[in-house]
């Protein structure tokens, strides 16, 4: 990681230095008249290598992405992959109904984490191409969902008046959406809102339309906590000065209100995206995300949810269910560290 | 407090109206034709043209949404499956049933599954969040957060599996959860019931035992808890009689927000253990394009969420003088 | 809160992974239930061919069932509640099993066996299975003395005519068209322009084509031999509804029956009580039992729900059957491996086929060699694999079930029983002579799980052999719309037919016939071979059913292959079980399911 801030320069570390969180400015100006020439990003830097579960969890996050990124390494190198179907490669492996005849779900040393029952895919390779495929779409939806809130929430808290009234009642009108539902609902219309190309299986159609609806209900929190800290922002004197200076709205954004507003949206994006991996996992879950063959981390719960596999092979259902938690509770303490760090004198 | 009320639930309805608009564009985006599914094996041009019109498909969109909303407010005796009083959603294309009727038939589940779920984790998670405050900073507190933090990692969808197929395929300790009336068989009710409860609670209770931890210890720190306490009142007392109290606000909001999009419909639980509720039905109204049911349940879905955020709102005047409604 | 504390939930967080891990311990699948002995049985059944009976074969009553005795009730476990009780509008399989003991038709299905796997076609109300002198244009029935409906009423031959001729309105429009089609000489819903109101505003069809000389006398009379009648006679569909008590809409709740038993409550989507009907006589009857004394029927039963109720075998579900639920999949290798259990248990064939079509209306289609690499190529297990295994599906060699009529167990053209998993080097080999290697092959496939399941492992078997497949997923509810129409995209895509009646001639003529072809009808893969299609009008003109059998199953060889329009995948079965204290429990090839007229309470 590194710092997340850049000093803007020759605007004297902008507002940047002094302000922190527009909701508790006292404190960080209090923190941070005893260290002086150093910017909050850096101080936060060292704030938070000093917190050794964060820094454990923040591995353990990177591990993940890692695995990721390289699930077609990794594959090369194990020597499989997760498309091949060892029910019929194999048969001598499954049972007629495709369930491995090896207990434990067909862990073995040339299958370390063992077949999927049904069609017998390699479990090792999918869980990590699933990984892939699942975060791939949640930083998708994450950055999507950071660009919306910060456009429209700090528009709205910037602004005021009018587009502060409708942005505002248009975040008041999504937040009371019935969200799963509108997921189920909307996306085999959006999927058919693509020309669906002829030849192609089209896996991409798919993930464009899961990106799309939840992103579409996902920035309103951060959208409204953007705009409070904008609206905050824009009383203050740093502000006032640059406007008297005679600045033009963007610039003042840009400069002024952006720098300021980075410790929540880092804070906010790192409890979203967790919350976006179990959401579209529970979408694939349904039914109504990625499908097979794509291999996925909800496609997995839902062949894991198949009497198949829970009359006979509970073995299989570990491997998606435990990478996921470890997943979670390793983001959800990063994510705290990560507050922590930008704002030390929280309670918790 | 009137003005409250009113002007929140004229707010609710300009939002029920503007979701109804997105649900009714939303259907004609999508790709299936139920008249189609409707029209069966021995399905003629014809025959598909004259559902069309009996489904009222024919006219143009504004005015198929304009029957709607009249139905929906005065009722309608034009169906030919027989009357329907208001609120009517008309009937289902997929079961003929009065779409009403359907969303009635199928509350009695949801309820039973919401609120027995709700009952056991604000009772585990309130119970073990306060446990865990009045303990801080001891082995107890540390245990129990740290096994909140691992559960509310846990989704549904992996823990009810795993539950179904440990205690129902392995061992076979309970039956396939299933909804029973409760006027019929409250012992079958119990126990059909139990695992959802069970699953649901458990990882809600997680989500409770943070908050209220983390709330009470703010609360605890709040000057005029320290007062009371500076006063030589005993810790026991304010404790529960003070700062209890205020570490309500932020649980109530969150239950509120949760218990409305619960009985809206718990999609995933319900798919998971296979409960005839009303997420079920969600799924179903979806699966078949079906446009009555599906805004039927949309807009029911709607309306718990909002009803739940106003009673929320109102119950702040009660359990903090502070808060004053405007 | 301090920095331990969060030390503790990794800790935590590791032993509870440790905890779960340690429950995720599982054994492996079954070891594959060897069912050589039913295999064989399968094999022996070969050819079992049906008959039309004559008049001493008519006669009731039926003969009894050994080991029975009259009394008790029977508890019936059922999935859905009955959605039709007309006849006119009954055609799928579990309202037909019911209406086994609630309707009569002009002929029935007798079973010569006491196993339920050989049957003759006789005379149920009529006195024979019919009687034609033109080759099947002309068929004479005459009604047996002493029959009548639940009310005490005699059936006549006006309730006779009354019935065909209400097929024609415009609310019977669930049930089969075959008899209408044919008295109108119309293909698909034209026939309603014949008679459009039915009977029932005062039009009645001419004697030219329905003729009712007499009391007892019906003389069907069509343009074109159709020898098939008493085969369509017998399906529920053409049961006897009562001219008097035609209720029309209505009817479909509360019918007036002919069988042994009536319906004395019925409760929607809740339950259904039969109990004997008076006004039946056993003397008239040669199929039907009416040993016990009433059936109490609870619908939203579950496959689950009944095969655990069943299995637990306590209380009321001791004397527990159900008509139509199969042993669900999760339990059935369970019941199958137990022989205590699987005492309980009948099983056999449903009368479906699946079969993947090959779209021949797409020129790249046309090359026979790639018709046939496709053929080698396509791997059979996945679609077995995704049903439940060899207990739920067996691996098809021909079009024609063992449950039709001229079944023979030793085609296997593709050799799909001994290699299911396809044989990639042949079809790689044929595809390369073709030069057609690295192919596209769209394949449309229908979006269930199961579809999906095996739709990808069908094509990673079809990209052994060298085809680029291209999938493309069919939402279920629409999937049969989308590939009966003429111009759809897929090349390959799977469809399973069942027979109307036990001939090939409710699957050869609608599926394969090349004049068939049309916008939503069931010629799937668009096949118009000139062969086929004289064949079909020459077999179609043979009046003895055993004959016709043999050259429908000669004409079945040369489509799987020479035609090498569709490829064969899989006959489907099933199993049920019941409750200990049930006798006289018999899986019939003909309902496809629980012989419900036989059942008796031990």
């Amino acid at each position: 990681m590194t710092s997340p801030i850049d000093s803007p320069p020759g605007v004297e570390g902008g507002g940047a230095s002094v302000v922190v969180d527009g909701e508790e400015p006292k404190k960080a100006k209090a923190g941070d008249a005893e260290l002086v020439g150093r910017s909050p990003g850096q101080l936060m830097w060292i704030r938070f290598k000093r917190d050794r579960t964060g820094v454990i969890s923040a591995y353990v996050v990177i591990f993940f992405f890692l695995i990721g990124l390289l699930a077609p390494v990794i594959s090369w190198l194990y020597g499989k992959d997760p498309y091949t179907v060892y029910a019929d490669e194999r048969p001598e492996l499954f049972d007629s109904a495709g369930v491995p005849v090896q207990p434990n779900g067909g862990i073995s040393g040339e299958f370390w984490f063992g077949l999927e029952p049904g069609n017998g895919y390699d479990v090792f390779t999918k869980l990590l191409y699933g990984i892939r495929t699942s975060l791939g779409i949640s930083v998708a939806v994450t950055l999507a969902t950071v660009l919306t809130g910060i456009l429209l929430g700090v528009t709205a808290g910037y602004l005021g008046g009018r587009t502060d009234y409708w942005i505002s009642r248009v975040i008041d009108f999504l937040l009371a959406f019935p969200a799963q539902l509108f997921f189920i609902a909307s996306m085999p219309v959006v999927v058919s809102l693509f020309v669906s190309p002829r030849d192609e299986t089209p896996v991409y159609v798919r993930v464009v339309a899961l990106i799309l609806v939840m992103w579409f209900l996902g920035w309103m929190s951060l959208g409204r906590i953007l705009r409070g800290t904008t609206l905050a922002l824009r009383e203050r004197e740093f502000i006032e000065a640059a406007k008297v200076s005679g600045a033009p709205p963007w610039r003042i954004i840009r400069k002024e209100i952006l720098p300021n507003v980075v410790t929540p949206i880092l804070v906010q994006g790192t409890y979203m995206l967790p919350n976006f991996v179990t959401a579209e996992a529970g979408l694939s879950f349904l039914g109504v995300g990625i499908v097979e063959p794509t291999p996925d981390w909800g496609q997995m719960f839902s062949k894991a949810s198949t009497e198949l596999v829970m009359q006979n092979d509970i073995t299989y259902m570990f491997f998606p269910g435990i990478s996921m938690i470890i997943f979670i509770v390793a983001f959800n303490l990063l994510g705290d560290s990560v507050r922590d760090a930008f704002d030390p004198k929280t309670a918790r | 407090m009137l003005r409250f009320l009113v002007r929140r639930s004229l707010g609710a309805v300009v939002i029920l109206f503007l979701l109804s608009i997105v649900t009714f564009l939303l259907f004609f985006g999508m790709p299936r034709d139920p008249a189609l599914l409707m029209c069966g094996k021995t399905c003629t041009p014809a025959n598909l043209e004259n559902l069309h019109r009996v489904l009222g498909l024919d006219k143009p969109i504004p005015e198929q949404y304009w029957i709607f909303l009249k139905n929906l407010v005065m009722g309608s005796d034009d169906f030919a499956q027989g009357p329907c009083p208001a609120p009517c959603f008309g009937y289902s294309y997929h079961s003929n049933e009065q779409v009403w009727g359907t969303l009635m038939d199928r509350l009695p589940t949801t309820l039973s599954l919401t609120l027995g779920g709700a009952v056991c984790f604000l009772i585990i998670g309130l119970g073990t969040g306060l446990i865990a405050a009045w303990k801080r900073g001891t082995l107890v507190d540390k245990t129990f957060t740290a096994g909140a933090m691992v559960i509310s990692s846990m989704q549904i969808y992996f823990l009810g599996p795993l539950a179904l197929a440990i205690l129902v395929y392995q061992t076979h300790v309970f039956d396939k959860p299933a909804y029973n009336e409760f006027t019929e068989n409250p012992a079958a009710w119990f126990g059909g019931l139990i695992i959802p409860w069970v699953v649901l609670s458990t990882i809600f209770a997680s989500q409770y035992t943070r908050m209220a931890r983390s709330s009470m210890i703010e609360q605890l720190q709040e000057e005029h808890v320290r007062t009371a306490r500076a006063k030589g009142m005993s810790r026991r007392y304010v404790f529960f009689r003070y700062a209890w109290r205020g570490s309500l606000i932020p649980i109530v909001t969150i239950f509120g927000i949760d218990l409305g999009s619960l009985l809206g419909g718990a999609i995933i639980t319900e798919y998971t253990f296979g409960l005839p509720g009303l997420g079920r039905l969600a799924v179903e109204s979806v699966f078949f394009s079906d446009l009555p049911l599906l805004l039927g349940v949309m807009l029911f879905s709607a309306t718990m969420i909002l009803l739940c955020n106003i009673v929320v709102d109102a119950a702040y005047a009660f359990i903090d003088p502070r808060v004053r409604l405007a | 809160m301090s920095r331990g504390g969060r030390r503790v939930y990794a800790a935590v967080s590791v032993l509870a992974a440790g905890a779960l891990v340690l429950t995720g311990c599982s054994e492996g699948g079954s070891k594959g239930s060897t069912n050589d002995k039913e295999q064989k049985e399968n094999a022996e059944r070969q050819q079992a061919s049906i008959k039309f009976g004559d008049a001493a074969a008519s006669k009731g009553p039926a003969a009894e069932v050994p080991g029975a005795k009259p009394g008790g009730t029977i508890s019936v476990l059922a999935r859905d509640s009955y959605a039709h009780l007309d006849p006119g509008q009954i055609y799928v399989q579990d309202e037909m099993a019911v209406s086994q003991l609630l309707h009569r038709g002009l002929t029935g299905y007798k079973a010569t066996s006491n196993d339920g796997k050989k049957h003759e076609v006789v005379g149920d109300l009529a006195t024979d299975s019919g009687t034609t002198t033109d080759g099947g244009k002309t068929w004479k029935y005459t009604l047996k003395d002493g029959i009548k409906f639940e009310d005490g009423s005699p059936i006549t031959s006006a309730d006779v005519r009354h019935t065909f001729e209400r097929q024609f309105a415009s609310f019977i429009n669930q049930g089969p068209p075959y008899i209408q089609q044919w008295l109108a000489d119309t293909p698909g819903a034209d026939y309603r322009k014949l008679l459009p109101d039915g009977p029932f505003k005062g039009k009645h069809l001419p004697d030219s084509i329905l003729q009712t000389p007499d009391e007892k006398t019906i003389v069907f009379k069509f343009k074109k031999p159709h020898p098939d009648l008493p085969y369509a006679l017998a399906m529920t569909g053409y049961a006897i509804v009562s001219q008097k008590g035609d209720t029309k809409e209505k009817y479909d709740k509360d019918p007036v029956v002919t069988g042994p038993y009536k319906i004395q409550e019925f409760k929607s989507g809740k339950s259904m009580v039969l109990v004997r009907n008076e006004n039946w006589d056993p003397d008239t009857d040669p199929l039907r039992h009416q040993y016990v004394d009433r059936f109490n029927i609870t619908f939203n039963q579950q496959y689950e729900d009944s095969t655990k109720a069943l299995l637990a075998d306590s209380g009321s579900d001791r004397t527990g059957v159900s008509f139509s639920n199969a042993v669900d999949a999760g339990n059935l290798s369970k019941v199958l491996n137990d022989p205590k259990l699987k005492s309980r248990t009948v099983g056999g064939y449903q009368p479906y086929v699946g079969q993947m079509n090959i779209n021949l209306a797409h020129p790249e289609m046309k090359d026979i060699k790639v018709r046939k690499a496709i053929a080698y190529a396509l791997p059979v297990t996945p679609f077995v694999r995704a049903y439940g295994g060899t207990d739920a599906m067996e691996v098809a060699g021909g079009i024609i079930s063992p449950t039709v009529s001229g079944y023979d167990p030793s085609f296997d053209p593709w050799g799909k029983k001994k290699k299911p998993a396809g044989d990639p080097a042949k079809a790689k080999k044929l595809l390369e002579e073709a030069g057609k290697t690295g192919m596209k092959l769209t394949f449309g496939y229908i979006n269930t799980p199961e579809g999906q399941q095996y739709s990808t492992a069908m094509a990673a078997g079809l990209e052994k052999a060298g085809f680029d497949v291209q999938r493309q997923e069919i939402p279920a509810e629409t999937y049969y719309d989308q590939v009966s129409k003429l111009d759809n995209n897929y090349d390959i895509f799977h469809t399973a037919w069942g027979a109307d009646w036990p001939s090939a001639s409710t699957v050869i003529p609608p599926l394969y016939d090349g004049r068939a072809i049309a916008e939503g009808a069931q010629n799937y893969s668009q096949v118009n071979d000139s062969k086929v299609n004289s064949e079909i009008d020459r077999i179609n003109k043979i009046t003895d059913p055993v004959k016709a059998a043999e050259e429908w199953n000669k004409l079945n060889e040369y489509l799987v292959k020479d035609v090498v329009n569709v490829v064969p995948t899989a006959y489907y079965k099933q199993t049920q079980i019941a409750g200990s204290k049930i006798g006289g429990l018999v899986y019939d090839d003909i309902i496809a399911g629980v012989d419900p007229r036989r059942l008796y309470v031990k």
